[in-house]
């Protein structure tokens, strides 16, 4: 090859191959450019958003974040996949700008559920804890269902569980758990509510019983005994005036009227002494027995039977006494109301056959007694 | 002749430089997202949410690192396959520790179960020596209460723990422990009171 041939082939070569670097560089200049910094952007604000738990306390904006970041990064490799001239990323913009404002939406109202929660959930721990202290006393007194104590621990224990979530943060649980805590207690407290709303629905009775026993003991200048269920305190009434006062112990399910043998219930009404027994003639001290069932019980009893609500075998009972062995602590009787033997001593001295003995539910109003 | 054939072999050269690009490192890129699934599946992203995330987020970066590449003329993917293989190695550890936090847990439920269990037999001790005086009945009954529900707790947390649930079971566990405790002091108390009055 002569040279002059061989400088013109150098020349078209280099020519050539500048050509294509032109090319190269202009396709490299021409070429459409990602929106880096906008889908870094999303990425970021995804990222905080999950540190705060977005994912648990705002979901569906988080979701929607984590999504939109998603379609972009797709449409991104799709575009990719094409010829670098033919890319076009303007699509991505939009979508990415999206799912960055969803991101820190999802970020803040993330912050301020929690925050809520934390507010919240204190607040409602400390309310049913205050339910609780209220509540405590009188369902570990009243004769309840076993269904409402059962509900009643249960509800205590889950509120347990959801405090313990409550100190590690975990407030979606422990809201879960406060839900489950506040349907049980809430349920054996109105258990208990309603179960005592209906018990003293009988107030004015006993009221107007108290009273009117009060005032014959005053007028007559007589002995009389009244027996306060709720307080679970035994009075006597001397010419009208408090001469003592005595703890005493019921039948074990003492809330409400007695209504058939076998119930272990304490009747309630006005009664009077009809004999007194000591020694062999009572098995607990000393008693006084009274004329249970008196015609109102016996009235009560016949309605029950016809309604249906006592069974036809049913019968009213009797034997209802006052008497000794008390100071148990429990209210264990079979409907009799029981004293210390030595606070009987005292009753027995004092009253005599014929002496009035009302029983009442309560001499305070249910409001005196529970602020529901 | 050798001119057309040199003259060829630039345009092929030059051809081949101008539309060659090196491929992404799909091998590395499933190896770090099976990774990063199967620590989400050991429950990385509940025992450890912040180690997981952290590595999610890496893989994020990487992603978008490759894309970002792609867009490109001349890709060198040399940065990212070793950010993914970072990413696989990190998502073991994820994985590794995962499995830690779970025995950690599981073993601390255990333990705790263990001592419910023995405070509530020695509350069930001490409530037959409770004293039954006045308003102790109703108290020792509402006691008695308490501990059936315990009971029912400790059996649910071996449930739980059967069920390979340990976050609930540590919350439940802890919260009997701490009843259990409580009902143990209050009996206690109880007791002590009784003997300090028969002196």
């Amino acid at each position: 090859m002569t040279m002059k041939r061989r400088t013109k082939v150098t020349i078209i070569s280099l020519s050539f191959v500048l050509i294509a670097a032109t090319v190269v560089f202009l396709f490299v200049r021409m070429a459409p450019v990602p929106p880096l910094e906008k889908i870094e952007k999303a990425r970021i604000a995804i990222s905080e958003a999950k540190k705060v738990r977005a994912d648990s306390y705002a979901p569906t904006l988080f979701l929607e974040s984590e999504k939109l970041y998603q379609s972009a990064i797709s449409k991104w490799k799709a575009e990719n996949a094409k010829f670098i001239l033919k890319r076009d990323f303007s699509s991505i913009d939009a979508i990415v700008d999206l799912s960055v404002s969803k991101a820190k939406e999802a970020k803040n109202k993330a912050l301020s559920h929690s925050s809520d929660l934390h507010t919240s959930l204190g607040a409602t721990i400390k309310s049913l804890g205050r339910s609780i202290e209220k509540y405590d006393d009188l369902i570990s007194n009243l004769p309840l269902r076993n269904k409402v104590v059962q509900d009643y621990e249960k509800g205590k224990m889950l509120l347990n569980e959801a405090k313990y979530d409550y100190k590690l943060k975990n407030y979606l649980v422990c809201k879960k758990k406060i839900d489950g805590s506040s349907k049980y207690l809430n349920d054996s407290f109105a258990s208990v509510k309603s179960y005592l709303k209906d018990y003293f629905t009988n107030y004015s009775s006993w009221t107007e019983w108290n009273n009117s026993t009060i005032n014959i003991s005053k007028k007559n200048k007589t002995t009389a005994l009244i027996v306060d269920k709720y307080a679970k305190k035994c009075y006597i009434y001397k010419s009208g005036k408090l001469k003592h006062t005595f703890d005493v112990e019921l039948g074990k399910n003492w809330i409400g009227a007695k209504l058939y043998k076998g119930d272990k219930a304490t009747p309630e009404g006005v009664y009077h002494v009809t004999k007194k027994l000591q020694g062999k003639k009572t098995k607990y001290y000393k008693a006084l027995l009274i004329n249970y069932p008196n015609q109102t019980d016996k009235n009560r009893f016949d309605r029950e039977k016809k309604r249906g609500t006592l069974s036809k075998r049913a019968q009213i009972g009797g034997l209802i006494e006052i008497h000794g062995g008390g100071g148990k602590g429990v209210n264990w009787t079979e409907g009799c109301v029981a004293l210390r033997d030595s606070e009987m001593d005292i009753v027995f001295r004092e009253t005599d056959e014929g002496t009035t003995v009302t029983i009442v539910g309560s001499l305070l109003r249910l409001s005196e007694i529970v602020d529901f | 002749m050798k001119n057309r054939i040199l003259l060829s072999l630039i345009t092929v050269i030059t051809m081949a430089f101008m539309t060659s690009c090196n491929k992404p490192p799909q091998v590395e890129i499933d190896a770090a997202t099976l990774a990063l699934s199967e620590a989400k599946a050991a429950g990385a992203d509940l025992y450890l949410p912040d180690q997981y995330n952290a590595v999610q987020d890496s893989m994020n970066v990487a992603m978008q690192t490759i894309e970002a590449k792609k867009s490109k003329w001349f890709a060198r993917y040399g940065e990212s396959v070793k950010q993914l293989e970072a990413i696989k190695v990190k998502a073991g550890e994820v994985k590794a520790n995962t499995e830690v936090r779970k025995n950690e847990i599981k073993l601390e439920v255990e333990n705790t179960l263990t001592e419910v269990t023995a405070l509530l037999a020695e509350d069930k001790e001490l409530l037959a020596k409770a004293p039954r005086g006045k308003e102790g009945k109703e108290v020792l009954d509402a006691i008695t209460s308490e501990l059936s529900v315990l009971e029912t707790t400790a059996t649910e947390v071996s449930g739980l723990l059967a069920s390979g649930d340990l976050l609930s079971a540590q919350s439940k566990v802890n919260a009997a422990k701490e009843k259990a405790t409580s009902i143990k002091a209050e009996l206690e108390e109880a007791i002590a009171k009784k003997k300090g009055g028969k002196k």
